[in-house]
């Protein structure tokens, strides 16, 4: 089911990854890397070429693991191990904590992440082989694992840019793979990890209410170490990332639709990384928009998915892994203030900004939302401030809206009571 | 005696082997059910709860002697489902004295999805302990025992409209309408006059125009006092009639120049499925 659900489509890939040189077809560049800027850009931060010029790595893995979803259900799984010295390694995979990092130093610590490629089918989760289960190992770690990987030849160089996951660097097949260090594994994570009874929702559910940090659960659905015995299995790490956010809103959104609704209006903003956030709430049911507006392209475009009441069944195929990352946080903000409410994300996405994942909506809405808001009495009001923050004209937004139309037409059963 | 544990929504939920249910069932049942009812084909109770759980999740049944009886609205007020289900529609029926059970809806429509076609169904509900038992008898008998809510106190009033137009379709074509409606556009408009019924939907790029004339095979009665157009939310009147359509045959739709829409699907035996939904206006 994950891999219908949760596959990136083409209109995803096109505008996420897109540059001059590709204009979103990364094989030109997979063929001949030497063209991609962003290649290009991280090349000049770290020299490389230097260190991986050799087939054995030693470093502390964040701990990270990698699963690409080219090839499925055969999935190319494995470690990443840094090579670069990193006073605090944990920091190269932990999206919750990097929106005050400037781009360079976010493109400087995935590029010195050396991944390593072992070929599985996403059944092996419940039989890991040795590697696997050593990547299993790391990946319930809490916090770094001195790791040794062995690489049958010198890694290829490129930076691989991907549409939802953070980049990685240079990569190359498994010849061995140790662990010099004892993983630390939480206790609640070795609950969950042991009760081959507990879907993997509900499994995602509890680690996450024990304050295990989101891309830790991401990890270890991606590794197949969520859910029943039998259901048990590999996800690639693009998809693990939507789902994980899927299936934390559900739970939440159940709650909120309880809740009284706000009275008021209320925006709030963020920006980092070359990317603005603004959250729009207004007095309705729960229903949610998230709309996404690229100034990269040679005119800004901007492109949206909603839901009312009743929540989605199928899946938001105009923008995608955004939709799940956006719409969490605003669910996790109403869920903590006890409030109903509809919402209204705007996304936008200047061009200083390069592929580092979809994490920064969700930091970015997350930060926004921790913020003090502008608050006020119509629509109109929060609309013309609205306008005021963003960069790309109003007009493109509004077209682009359904929920904005929705909200302004939409009569109620009480007017006839 | 083997249990199969669920994850549905926390709910607790046993599933019993049919003898060891039938011992089981001896002892707990009270000797006078407040109410008990059955039906040969519980496939037509799957329909009918999955026609109300298009539009809520948790509702209030209102079992009286003469029949069950339920009017809620979504929760964000711009749907209403109104339905009735006499005695008369079920096999047997008792129910001694007026009860409201609160259920969760899509909680019962899981249980009741994988209904075989040759299962009957029983339900019995559990006064002392407040919970409802479902059995599904075919070639195995399944037992389920799912708890009730805490009843509301709110009553839901009818929508008072003047409607000026009724339009009587089969449900298949209005199906057929609104799912063609929906691959385009949110939203569709209804026009009618004494000669046709006209469905337009627009999207960004492509639009739609059915017409329906008064003669033709889907319209079964098209009876206008005045002309009428209104518009109206495709998810909501999409989940409407998709639902109503696996429950009816035939659906007539009442509206007004921007007013409610009430639809309405047939039902045997005196029963009631109908459903009010509010209309889209465009400020001008």
């Amino acid at each position: 089911m994950q891999e219908t659900l949760y596959r990136p489509p083409r209109s995803e890939q096109s505008h996420e990854v897109s540059c001059e040189i590709c204009k979103g077809n990364r094989l030109v560049c997979v063929q001949n890397a030497s063209r991609c800027p962003v290649f290009l850009r991280a090349k000049s931060l770290v020299d490389i070429e230097k260190v991986v010029g050799k087939t054995e790595f030693f470093g502390a893995s964040p701990p990270g693991v990698f699963l690409g979803s080219y090839g499925y259900p055969n999935l190319l799984a494995g470690p990443l191990v840094p090579v670069l010295q990193e006073p605090d390694p944990s920091l190269l995979d932990a999206p919750d904590r990097w929106l005050d990092k400037s781009i360079d130093e976010l493109l400087r610590y995935r590029f010195g992440l050396v991944r390593g490629k072992s070929t599985v089918r996403v059944q092996d989760a419940r039989n890991p082989d040795k590697t696997l289960s050593l990547v299993q190992e790391i990946v319930m770690s809490e916090t770094p694992t001195d790791t040794e990987l062995v690489l049958k030849k010198k890694p290829y160089v490129r930076i691989n840019l991907l549409t939802r996951s953070s980049p990685h660097g240079p990569s190359g097949v498994v010849e061995r793979l140790s662990l010099a260090s004892n993983p630390d594994v939480p206790r609640q994570i070795d609950k969950v990890v042991s009760d081959t009874d507990l879907p993997a929702n509900e499994g995602a559910q509890f680690l996450y209410q024990n304050g295990i940090s989101q891309q830790h659960i991401v990890r270890m659905f991606s590794i197949g170490l969520l859910g029943s015995s039998r259901t048990r299995r590999l996800v690639p790490t693009e998809w693990s990332i939507t789902a994980i956010d899927d299936i934390l809103a559900k739970d939440l959104r159940r709650k909120v639709s309880e809740y009284p609704r706000l009275d008021e209006f209320r925006l709030f903003s963020a920006r980092s990384v070359g990317n603005n956030v603004h959250v729009l709430l207004f007095p309705t049911s729960w229903m949610f928009e998230a709309l996404e507006g690229w100034l990269t392209g040679p005119r800004p475009e901007v492109f949206g998915d909603y839901e009312l009441n009743r929540g989605r069944k199928d899946y938001p195929t105009n923008i995608a892994g955004a939709y799940h990352a956006s719409r969490l946080p605003v669910l996790e903000y109403l869920n903590k203030n006890r409030r109903q409410a509809g919402a209204i994300v705007f996304l936008e996405v200047t061009k200083e900004w390069v592929p580092l994942g979809v994490w920064r909506f969700r930091e970015l809405a997350r930060r926004a939302l921790t913020g003090d808001p502008s608050r006020f009495t119509s629509l109109e009001g929060a609309l013309s401030e609205a306008r005021m923050r963003l960069l790309i004209p109003y007009r493109n937004w509004a077209e682009a809206s359904r929920l904005l139309s929705y909200h302004r037409t939409q009569k109620h059963l009480s007017n006839w009571l | 005696m083997y249990q199969l544990r669920s994850h549905m929504a926390g709910e607790q939920l046993e599933l019993l082997e049919s003898s060891i249910a039938e011992t089981s069932a001896k002892k707990e049942k009270p000797a006078n059910p407040m109410f008990k009812a059955t039906m040969n084909d519980a496939r037509l109770f799957r329909n009918l709860i999955g026609a109300i759980s298009s539009l809520i999740e948790e509702a209030d049944f209102n079992a009286s002697p003469d029949g069950i009886k339920l009017r809620s609205m979504d929760p964000s007020h711009i749907a209403m489902v109104d339905f009735e289900w006499p005695k008369t529609a079920f096999d047997t029926y008792e129910c001694t004295a007026p009860t409201k059970l609160r259920l969760s809806v899509s909680n019962l429509l899981k249980l009741l999805k994988r209904t075989k076609s040759d299962e009957s169904i029983e339900v019995v509900y559990d006064d002392a302990n407040k919970k409802l038992n479902i059995t599904l008898k075919g070639s195995i008998v399944r037992k389920f025992i799912t708890p009730t809510l805490e009843p509301s106190t709110e009553e839901v009033p009818t929508p008072k409209v003047p409607f000026n137009a009724r339009v009587k379709i089969t449900a298949a074509s209005l199906r057929d309408i609104i799912d063609d409606a929906q691959s385009i556009s949110d939203n569709v408009k209804f026009e009618v006059n004494q000669e046709k019924f006209i469905v337009r939907a627009a999207g960004e790029l492509t639009s739609a125009l059915i017409e329906l004339d008064k003669g033709s095979d889907a319209i079964l009665e098209l009876d206008v006092k005045e002309p009428a157009k209104a518009t109206y939310n495709l998810n909501y009147l999409g989940e409407i009639i998709r639902a109503g359509s696996g429950a009816s045959e035939v659906a007539s739709l009442e509206f007004s120049t921007n007013m409610p829409i009430k639809v309405e699907f047939e039902m045997p035996q005196q029963g009631r499925l109908l459903y009010y939904l509010a209309p889209r206006i465009e400020a001008e």
